[in-house]
C-alpha cells in the first residue's frame, strides 16, 4: 500500500490516479497544477463562538479536536466531490459537438482537478497523518464504482445533455459550498476556496450557455431536456444535507463553514435550518435560470420546471417517500412507474443517442 | 453614424446581484451624454466569470472590465472615446478571456 509522507508523494499518487481512470494528461497541454490562495473576507473569524478572534493559520491553533476532526471533514468531501467529477465526465471528451466544447470540457476536468489538488494539499499540509490518509482515500474512490461520499458524485454522466444539465445545476451546488467555505474561520481554507470560486464560475457558464444551446437548436424534445433536470436537480438538493442538521449546526457554531449570504445578512443565522436556508437560496437560483431557458421553449409547449424538493430524495425527510416530481404522495407502485416516466431511461437514452448521432442537436459553434 | 463597439454588461445573477442593470443603465447614459453614437450597450447573458463581476465586455474591440463599480464609468467611457484602457479592471485570467472571445467571434451568443 502507497505511503503519502509528502505533498510530493501525493502527487505521485494524483498521476498515477490520472492513468488509473485513463484521462490522458496529454490533453491538458500545459495546464498547470498549483494550489492558488485567494484572500480572506477578514482576518477575524466571522461568527460563531470565537467571532472576533484572529483566523486559525495552522491546525493547532484550533481550539480542540471534535472541530478540528468537522474541519478536515469538510474538506475530504468537497476534495471527493472534486475527482468525482472527473471520473463522470472523462468519458464525454470523445463525443464532444465541438471543438469549442471539447475545450470547455477539458477546463472544467482541468480545473475540477486542480481543485481536488488544493483540497489535498490542505489534507497533507496541515492534517498530519490522518489527513495524509485521506489525501491518499480521495484518489482510491472512484465514482463508477458507487463509492464516492455523495449520491451525485456516482451517478452517471452519460451524454452531453447530461454534462449540460449536471454542469448547470451540480456545479452551482458546488459554489454554493465554496461560498459558504470562503468564510471558513480556518485560513487556509478559505484562501483556498475563494481561488477556487473564481474557476467554478466557467463550469456553470458551459452548463447554462449549453442548454441554452440545445433549446435554440429544437432537437432534443423537452420532455427529455426535462427528465434530466429531474435526475441532476433531485440529487442536488440532497448535496446541501438534512434538515434540521447538526453538524451544519456545529459548523457555524465553531465557524469553520458559514451562511451563503453571510456577507450580506443582517439578521442572527438560525443554527437548526442552516442546510434548508442554503437549498432555499439554489432553489430560488435554480429557477431564475430555467426561466431565462423557458424563453426558448417555443409557445404551446410544456415549460421546463423544478423537481418538487420531495422528489427523488436520497437524504433528510423525505428519503424513501414516494413523491411524484410535482410532490404529490403516490403508492409503490405508482412511483416506481412514476420513477421510469419522469427520470431518464433507457428508451430515452436511445431516442438520445439517435439525435445526438449528428451534430446539429445542439447550436454549432465554430472556432476560427 | 454605424455602431462600431458594443458594451457588453453581464446580466446574470451574480452580476445583477452586485448591481449590474443599475450599471448598464447609468453606462448608457454616460455614453450619449458624451456623444459616442457609435457605441451601444447591450446585456449580455454571463461570462463565466461571476465571482469577479459585474463585468463588461467590449466587443468587437475585446477590453473585458471586471469588478466594475459605478465610479469606474468614466474612466470606461473615457476609453471608448478614445483614451487609454482602464488597466486596474483588466483583471480576468487570459485563457479564460480567449475562449470567451471565441465564443463571441462565432456569433451564437
Amino acid at each position: 500500500m502507497i505511503k503519502i509522507s509528502t505533498f510530493d508523494d501525493w502527487i505521485d499518487y494524483f498521476h498515477q490516479w490520472q492513468k488509473d481512470i485513463g484521462y490522458d494528461a496529454a490533453l491538458l497541454n500545459d495546464y498547470k497544477f498549483e494550489t492558488k490562495l485567494g484572500e480572506l473576507h477578514s482576518p477575524e473569524i466571522e461568527f460563531g463562538d470565537f467571532k472576533g478572534q484572529p483566523k486559525w493559520q495552522r491546525v493547532s491553533q484550533i481550539p480542540n479536536q471534535s472541530i478540528r476532526d468537522a474541519l478536515m471533514n469538510l474538506i475530504v468531501y468537497q476534495g471527493d466531490t472534486e475527482f468525482a467529477s472527473v471520473e463522470q465526465q472523462k468519458n464525454l471528451l470523445d463525443t464532444a459537438p465541438t471543438e469549442y466544447d471539447r475545450k470547455a470540457l477539458t477546463r472544467v476536468n482541468s480545473e475540477e482537478m486542480r481543485h481536488g489538488w488544493q483540497m489535498c494539499y490542505l489534507l497533507v499540509n496541515y492534517f498530519g497523518d490522518s489527513g495524509k490518509l485521506e489525501a491518499r482515500k480521495l484518489l482510491e474512490r472512484r465514482a463508477f464504482r458507487g463509492d464516492r461520499l455523495l449520491g451525485s458524485f456516482n451517478a452517471p454522466v452519460n451524454n452531453w445533455l447530461d454534462f449540460f444539465t449536471y454542469t448547470e445545476f451540480v456545479d452551482r451546488d458546488g459554489k454554493y459550498q465554496l461560498t459558504m467555505l470562503s468564510h471558513s474561520s480556518f485560513a487556509p481554507l478559505a484562501e483556498s476556496v475563494t481561488a477556487m470560486l473564481k474557476e467554478e464560475h466557467f463550469h456553470m457558464f458551459t452548463g447554462h450557455t449549453g442548454l441554452t444551446r440545445v433549446l435554440r437548436a429544437k432537437k432534443i424534445p423537452v420532455p427529455i431536456v426535462q427528465k434530466y433536470f429531474n435526475k441532476w436537480l433531485s440529487t442536488a438538493y440532497d448535496l446541501f444535507g438534512t434538515d434540521h442538521s447538526s453538524s451544519a449546526h456545529w459548523a457555524y457554531t465553531w465557524g469553520i463553514k458559514g451562511r451563503y449570504d453571510e456577507h450580506t445578512a443582517t439578521l442572527p443565522a438560525d443554527k437548526d435550518k442552516l442546510n434548508d436556508l442554503a437549498r432555499e437560496h439554489y432553489m430560488n437560483e435554480s429557477q431564475q435560470l430555467i426561466d431565462q431557458l423557458n424563453q426558448l421553449v417555443p409557445d404551446g409547449e410544456t415549460k421546463l420546471k423544478a423537481p418538487h424538493l420531495r422528489f427523488n430524495r436520497s437524504i433528510g425527510e423525505h428519503v424513501g417517500k414516494t413523491y411524484s416530481v410535482t410532490g404529490e404522495l403516490l403508492s409503490a407502485a405508482d412511483y416506481q412507474k412514476h420513477l421510469y416516466d419522469a427520470l431518464p431511461n433507457a428508451e430515452d437514452e436511445k431516442i438520445l443517442a439517435d439525435i445526438i448521432k449528428d451534430k446539429d442537436w445542439v447550436a454549432q459553434i465554430q472556432l476560427n | 453614424m454605424p455602431v462600431t463597439q458594443t458594451c457588453l454588461v453581464c446580466q446574470n445573477i451574480d452580476c445583477k446581484s452586485r448591481g449590474a442593470e443599475q450599471l448598464a443603465a447609468e453606462l448608457q447614459q454616460k455614453i450619449a451624454a458624451k456623444g459616442l453614437t457609435d457605441v451601444d450597450v447591450k446585456p449580455y447573458m454571463c461570462f463565466g466569470a461571476c465571482q469577479e463581476g459585474p463585468n463588461v465586455v467590449v466587443y468587437p474591440e475585446k477590453n473585458w472590465y471586471a469588478h466594475v463599480k459605478s465610479e469606474d464609468l468614466d474612466d470606461i467611457v473615457a476609453h471608448l472615446a478614445g483614451g487609454p484602457h482602464v488597466q486596474r479592471l483588466d483583471t480576468i485570467d487570459s485563457s479564460l478571456k480567449e475562449l470567451i472571445y471565441q465564443l463571441l467571434d462565432t456569433g451564437v451568443f
